[in-house]
């Protein structure tokens, strides 16, 4: 079901209708979140807000084919909102796990990782550029986000992801490699 | 490298992120329940002005209180946020509206008196995005638009 559909149904309370749209665009959120190195508890807070102020937007949704650009655009502006409140406010214990992550670190337990592939991947995406990593983290997305998502995403220009997209991957590959012949 | 060997990275890592890094359960169940926030009759005060997005402003020693103002045409909200260990304490202050102030949280509503000058408090508030819900003078409901506090 297209996505007009879905989102009319939704805002006449259809349950099954809202839930095929958690489905399709959490991903894309919660890699919007980590993008831009959200913590555990604050990529949560920032994905469930975004959601809510969609359910309070439901009938106000100009162009539903745009659903997706929308949330990731509220999503960023949700998470830069959490950067700079964070940035302001004293640490507290809760903010720890946003405060308390290395930049070369992606924060997840890489034993989780079925294959030693992946594993070896997910490392040397850590020590790619800050641009690389954020970029890569939001095409990671599944299903694959558009470039005019990516775009809303990280408010960066169309034209430039595909060229940084290619860069980047280069990059991760070399690293690889590298890891790979020590 | 060639636009397919691109493409089957992509993929790859695609894997690895879904692995190392799945959108949680709690999220996903989360999202589910969001809907059942719909509010098809309250009319929404959007958010005007939130303090912790303001920059350059030097604030006292030992002042953490965050100000968010909500409006619609009829009514005015505005919350004074203060966080205490971990917790949300709020006072707000409302024109336009009078008899009770429900906040709405992340698993439960808290239903607040306002006094004659237009105030309510609400403690022991868990983070996370909150909202407030008056009636108007007229008798129309009117809830502010989501923040996270």
């Amino acid at each position: 079901m297209d996505t007009t559909k879905l989102l009319e149904l939704a805002a006449d309370g259809d349950q099954a209708a809202w839930d095929a749209l958690v489905d399709r665009y959490s991903s894309l959120l919660w890699s919007v979140a980590r993008a831009h190195r959200l913590g555990d508890a604050d990529a949560a807070d920032v994905v469930q807000t975004t959601w809510l102020k969609l359910v309070e937007n439901l009938r106000r949704i100009q162009d539903p084919a745009r659903l997706p650009g929308w949330l990731a655009t509220t999503v960023r502006h949700e998470c830069l909102r959490q950067i700079r409140r964070a940035e302001r406010e004293r640490p507290t214990p809760d903010d720890e796990s946003w405060r308390g992550r290395p930049a070369d670190e992606p924060g997840v337990d890489t034993s989780l990782l079925r294959e030693e592939r992946n594993a070896g991947l997910w490392r040397g995406l850590a020590k790619l550029s800050e641009q690389c990593q954020r970029l890569l983290r939001v095409l990671m997305a599944d299903p694959a986000p558009s470039y005019a998502e990516v775009s809303a995403a990280l408010d960066v220009p169309v034209g430039s992801i595909g060229p940084t997209r290619q860069r980047c991957l280069r990059r991760l590959r070399e690293h690889v490699r590298t890891e790979d012949g020590s | 490298m060639t636009e397919d060997q691109d493409e089957e990275l992509l993929t790859a890592l695609r894997e690895a992120a879904a692995q190392a890094d799945p959108v949680p359960d709690l999220v996903l169940r989360s999202a589910r329940a969001a809907l059942s926030t719909r509010d098809v009759d309250a009319e929404l005060a959007e958010l005007t002005l939130d303090s912790s997005q303001l920059a350059g402003v030097v604030r006292a020693e030992g002042d953490d209180v965050r100000l968010l103002s909500f409006e619609t045409p009829q009514v005015s909200i505005e919350l004074q946020v203060e966080y205490v260990h971990g917790r949300v304490a709020l006072r707000g202050l409302v024109a336009g509206a009078s008899g009770e102030a429900v906040v709405e949280v992340a698993g439960g509503r808290h239903t607040c008196p306002i006094d004659e000058e237009g105030w309510f408090t609400a403690t022991g508030l868990p983070r996370g995005a909150t909202r407030v819900r008056v009636t108007a003078a007229d008798g129309t409901a009117v809830t502010t638009s989501w923040a996270s506090l």
